[in-house]
């Protein structure tokens, strides 16, 4: 009986975990760039009363709840929001931006948020990091184009847009093993699996969309119907304990007096 | 009197193992691949017929036995869970490392952990940082040529299995039926272990960037928890009235005045 209340209780746990992530993922609505996560679970353990495959019978286990095995990340798109603002960039497929972090480092963004950093002459993440595309000061009515080119006008020149630098995307096998720091960016690990450079458009890295932002990929209907099962399912295995409790009571009550 | 006694007690002691099953399947209504478990349950009359029959040349003594008077009705024991073979509903998540089998419950996916081969349903993979495809908690996933390996920034499942790496087959996932699947030992961590024969198939659709639910029914569960507690109580209630009744033999009808 004292197993159904402990099964129960890594129940309640685990659906108090899964609703700490839906909350993580509909916090960050409004983050550009924002993918959502989500909790895996697998059983625990199982107490083996008698092997299956003896004799005729199938056998007896008694499991002995869940746990969380994992949190996975879902790199899927999020839709496009206009903004109209030049240095605001949307990745459309599945590259990601290249950032330098102050150590040097590199990191990889899907927020596109970019401004121009007038003393280093760089484009730069909403806080200060540069992605590698330096324009000179004198250019104005930057042009970002699909295929990642950045073109410009130079103020004293012949008012013709000439290139001045080159957006380029990363992508890789396994998105969700990159690890989330914070800030939006994610740096690689060993399970992020290969890594591949180019330009954007080409091979399935996908093309750029100047003067968008890539809104976050949380569908919140979904998030709160996935809130509304968690919720049920900690009542269900609250019941359990529940249950456990009451038939320890009648258990006790048949010594009376 | 005491025969009764021991009966009710039985009749306990099976509904506090029944709730304990129970609890583990409503704790596991979220984890990927988990699949139901019941206990079954006969009257110990059966259960002697078969254990003292299966010995050899004792059929006529067990049948004399189980037919004696008063041993017809004996009380009931659990003989054993089984695990109920349905498929869970199919969640589509976009992440290509998830992958469900399509196949009425059939198959399960080979994986190869330290402890040697076992079957799983849930196909919630991963990459290592050996670039093999592993479960959450590192085990290989197994092809037809051993362990899986991606290479490449680009991988695809088709619906027979075929992983293919930057449009190349690499190898073709295993995937395994049981002769018996009441011979299916739970391991923990959505895992099984065969104890009787198992052969590969092909006979499946495999969909990736899907991921299967429990084949757990909340609504089927809460009833059965419903009716554990009342047959619980009832046998309480039976193993008081064989303790009145004893009381008042022992202290009323056996008074020396």
């Amino acid at each position: 009986m004292m197993r159904a209340l402990y099964t129960a209780a890594s129940g309640m746990m685990a659906q108090q975990l899964n609703i700490d992530n839906i909350s993580n993922n509909l916090a960050n609505y409004q983050s550009t760039g924002f993918k959502k996560s989500r909790v895996d679970f697998q059983d625990l353990l199982y107490a083996t009363m008698q092997d299956p495959g003896t004799e005729a019978t199938s056998g007896t286990q008694i499991g002995m709840g869940v746990r969380a095995a994992s949190t996975q990340r879902q790199f899927s798109q999020g839709s496009l929001q206009k903004t109209n603002n030049p240095y605001d960039v949307a990745v459309q497929g599945e590259g990601f931006f290249r950032v330098t972090l102050p150590d040097g480092t590199a990191a990889y963004t899907r927020d596109g948020a970019f401004k121009y950093d007038g003393e280093t002459q760089q484009i730069v993440t909403g806080s200060g990091q540069p992605i590698g595309v330096s324009i000179p000061k004198d250019v104005t009515n930057v042009e970002v184009r699909p295929n990642g080119e950045v073109f410009g006008v130079r103020i004293n020149g012949d008012g013709q847009a000439e290139k001045v630098g080159q957006i380029r995307l990363t992508r890789f096998l396994n998105p969700a093993g990159l690890q989330a720091i914070g800030g939006n960016l994610y740096v690689e690990t060993p399970v992020a699996g290969a890594r591949s450079e180019d330009i954007p458009g080409q091979n399935g890295m996908g093309s750029l969309a100047q003067g968008h932002l890539e809104k976050s990929n949380i569908n919140v209907v979904e998030e709160m119907i996935s809130i509304v099962q968690a919720q049920r399912a900690f009542e269900m295995n609250q019941k359990g304990v529940q249950a456990a409790d009451e038939m320890m009571r009648m258990t006790n009550q048949l010594q009376r007096g | 009197m005491l025969d009764g006694m021991k009966m009710a007690a039985q009749g306990m002691m099976t509904m506090s193992a029944k709730q304990d099953i129970i609890t583990n399947n409503l704790a596991n209504v979220g984890t990927t691949g988990y699949r139901k478990e019941s206990i079954t349950i006969s009257s110990f009359t059966e259960i002697l017929n078969r254990e003292v029959g299966g010995m050899d040349g004792m059929q006529q003594s067990s049948y004399e036995i189980a037919t004696a008077p008063g041993m017809e009705t004996r009380g009931t024991l659990s003989t054993g869970s089984v695990t109920h073979g349905a498929q869970g509903s199919l969640k589509e998540t976009g992440n290509p490392f998830d992958m469900a089998l399509d196949d009425n419950g059939r198959g399960f996916f080979t994986i190869q952990s330290p402890e040697g081969i076992k079957f799983t349903r849930a196909g919630s993979f991963r990459l290592s940082t050996s670039g093999h495809l592993v479960t959450p908690d590192g085990s290989f996933v197994m092809g037809h040529r051993g362990p899986v390996k991606l290479s490449g920034s680009n991988f695809q499942v088709s619906n027979d299995g075929v992983i293919s790496c930057e449009g190349k087959p690499v190898d073709r996932l295993l995937v395994t039926v049981f002769d018996d699947t009441r011979q299916l030992k739970r391991s923990g961590d959505s895992q099984f272990v065969a104890q009787g024969g198992v052969r590969a198939t092909t006979d499946f659709q495999l969909k990736q960037g899907y991921l299967e639910q429990a084949n757990v029914n909340a609504i089927n569960e809460m009833v059965d928890m419903m009716m554990v507690m009342r047959n619980y109580e009832a046998n309480q209630k039976v193993l008081q009235a064989h303790d009145q009744r004893l009381q008042k033999t022992v202290n009323d009808l056996g008074r020396v005045r």
